[in-house]
């Protein structure tokens, strides 16, 4: 089905080191593929370490120029590739072209300036020539469309009078001020309570609709993923482990580690004494094993696991996985 | 009904008991200095957890959850109300007589990143509170116990002279978890214990957790924002919104038959993942703004989200028994009719 779509962001053989020292050189992403279509949600799954928040600050080169060092890989969006696009033209798509919400709403706003200023800023920035009254104008049209009340008293508060719930909302509110085409969107909901995350959700998924934007969502959390994004990709030590379909990768979880990751999860209404647990923990940059980086913590690895990291594979259409062995984990589980 | 009969009912013998304890912070003060407003963290929170049980306290962030841990612990001094421990009144306990009972009980913090000494190796951090309360007596003992503690809680014995920096994060959960241990204690106030950590370490620690209670019978609080880890730990549940515990019982019945408006909002709120659950689930969106808990007006305080808010909502609502072992505090349960 998506084969039919056009597509927006075609990231290929994305690879992403981080220089230490002159000796030493991590490499925390590796020849990761994805495709973003027009109009659909990605989802980014995976735990702290594994490479996701790399991958979507890669998007528009955000990481440290001076240290930040990409061996392989094209992100193209349209014709164009951000990896080797000028800074100069790559800073009229961030914020414009493709828009970026952070996790911390409360650190990604300047305690300094109000509201307003700074939903204003984002817009003269990229429109030179708009107007004062015109720019507020819209921030207060914004303000109304994200459901907050009162925006004109919003637009002359400062960030610390609001709550981490309506921040993130204008968080959602300013990447929205350019109409992006593309929205990334790096843990928006981890840091607010369920009933807040269930309005934030709600609201971003309602915009999503209006202006037929793209979403990259990243999170460790399923239960958000599961509701948000249309296809999932799975990541594990850098690498993609698994994507599907949301709805398939849930139900029909091919990867060991996908596996692992949807049972040590306490489910309501269920009666367990224990949990499944993935035994070890997620191995250090520095430390990554050769080789499949999940094979220590697998329960099917084999020596080929150890020597090579196994081809992406259609298993099912359009369900990718990584794995020597997913046969096995799948006739297991 | 009176609350402490609804305990009374619920489980006997109660080991740690609770009676209308309260916290109030001042909020503002006038020109010398004495307060004129408060800010309402905890108001009349009662509970108990039976011996070896597990008290799950649900609720978001302001709730006051955190609060009741610290009150418990004597990091605040309640305003108001009474800890009981083993039936022995401790509130007002200080100095010698407390001892014995910062002994038995221990807390383990949600993040396992500050709550440890960067310039103390494990092995040091997990002795400490044996040597202050004198519970070995030669260096031999002690590494000995320090030793046993870190392989019960999953941890190399080796790994004694490491840094907290050069552990996991996970690691790091155990080994507060091993200085919480170290005391000997029958009681632990775990407050978000496993919310900083992955997914998949958060099931290991939750394992554990279960592990040691079944060998050391121990008496949990349990902390957090995360109603499946809760579910799966706990015996009986408390849900608290601002302060105020809005309804209580064992875990089964408040999550098989939600009463309270807002536990009904927060299980909804909560996402599913596998398709058959999220068919079965209907969101519930909440409207409106949390009132400040300073100095919160009369009534139900729940009042300004809450999809069936009346005008009798403005009166205080009373305790009402929604079935066996399961108690919500909520007008729309007055008639003892489960309209919601």
């Amino acid at each position: 089905m998506s084969k039919t779509k056009e597509m927006l962001l075609d990231v290929q053989d994305l690879s992403v080191d981080f220089r230490i020292d002159r000796k030493t050189t991590l490499s925390a992403v590796r020849n990761v593929s994805f495709q973003v279509y027009k109009g659909e949600t990605l989802g980014i799954l995976g735990e702290s370490g594994c490479g996701k928040s790399v991958t979507c600050m890669s998007i528009l080169r955000l990481e440290p120029e001076k240290t930040t060092r990409y061996p392989s890989g094209r992100i193209l969006f349209g014709e164009k590739d951000l990896l080797r696009m000028p800074v100069k033209e790559l800073s009229r798509i961030r914020g414009g072209e493709i828009g970026m919400i952070f996790q911390e709403p409360m650190t990604a706003m300047n305690p300094l300036f109000t509201i307003g200023d700074q939903m204003m800023e984002v817009l003269r920035i990229h429109n030179p020539r708009m107007e004062k009254a015109e720019a507020y104008e819209r921030c207060v049209e914004t303000i109304n469309q994200i459901k907050i009340p009162n925006p004109e008293r919003i637009m002359s508060s400062y960030p610390f009078s609001l709550s981490g719930g309506m921040l993130q909302r204008i968080m959602i509110g300013m990447a929205m001020l350019n109409r992006p085409k593309l929205l990334i969107c790096d843990e928006p909901t981890t840091a607010l309570d369920v009933t807040i995350q269930a309005q934030v959700l709600d609201l971003m998924n309602g915009l999503k609709e209006k202006q037929e934007m793209s979403m990259i969502f990243v999170t460790h959390d399923l239960g958000v993923i599961s509701e948000m994004a249309d296809r999932v990709m799975v990541m594990y030590g850098g690498r993609k482990c698994e994507q599907a379909f949301s709805e398939e990768l849930f139900s029909k979880p091919l990867h060991p580690y996908t596996q692992g990751l949807i049972r040590s999860h306490p489910r309501p209404g269920e009666k367990r004494d224990r949990l499944e647990v993935i035994p070890g923990s997620v191995p250090a940059l520095k430390d990554m094993p050769k080789g499949c980086p999940f094979h220590n913590r697998c329960p099917f690895a084999g020596s080929e696991c150890k020597e090579t990291f196994p081809e992406y594979e259609e298993a099912f259409p359009d369900h990718w996985v990584a794995c020597h062995h997913w046969r096995k984990a799948v006739s297991h589980g | 009904m009176d609350e402490r009969e609804i305990m009374k009912k619920q489980v006997n013998p109660y080991f740690l008991e609770t009676e209308g304890l309260t916290m109030h912070f001042p909020a503002k003060t006038d020109a010398f200095g004495r307060p004129i407003s408060w800010i309402h963290a905890a108001d009349g929170v009662s509970f108990c957890v039976p011996k070896g049980k597990t008290l799950g306290v649900v609720g978001e962030s302001g709730c006051g959850k955190s609060t009741v841990g610290k009150m418990l612990m004597d990091i605040y001094h309640p305003t108001g109300g009474r800890i009981l421990y083993d039936g022995v009144d401790i509130t007002n306990l200080k100095g010698r007589e407390r001892r014995p009972y910062v002994q038995k009980m221990q807390l383990v913090w949600q993040d396992p990143y500050s709550s440890l000494d960067p310039r103390m190796r494990a092995g040091d951090i997990i002795a400490e509170g044996m040597k202050n309360f004198g519970l070995v007596k030669s260096a031999a003992e002690r590494k000995e116990k320090v030793e046993h503690l870190m392989e019960m809680c999953g941890l190399f014995p080796d790994q004694a002279q490491f840094y907290p920096h050069q552990f996991s994060g996970g690691q790091r959960q155990r080994i507060c978890i091993a200085r919480a241990l170290s005391t000997n204690p029958e009681f632990i106030v775990c407050d978000e214990a496993v919310s900083a950590l992955d997914v998949s370490i958060q099931a290991q620690i939750i394992n554990l957790l279960k592990d040691l209670q079944d060998e050391l019978s121990l008496t949990y609080l349990f902390i957090s924002h995360d109603l499946n880890i809760v579910q799966f730990i706990s015996d009986e549940i408390i849900v608290m919104y601002l302060g105020q515990i809005v309804e209580r019982g064992t875990t089964d019945k408040v999550y098989g038959n939600c009463a309270h408006p807002y536990t009904q909002a927060l299980f909804s709120a909560t996402p599913a993942f596998t398709p058959e659950e999220k068919k079965n689930k209907k969101r519930i969106l909440l409207q409106g703004d949390v009132i400040s808990p300073v100095d919160p007006p009369a009534g139900c305080r729940f009042r300004s989200r809450c999809p069936y808010a009346a005008e009798r909502c403005k009166e205080e609502p009373q305790w009402r028994e929604v079935e066996e072992s399961h108690f919500v505090r909520c007008h729309l349960f007055d008639e003892g009719g489960k309209t919601a």
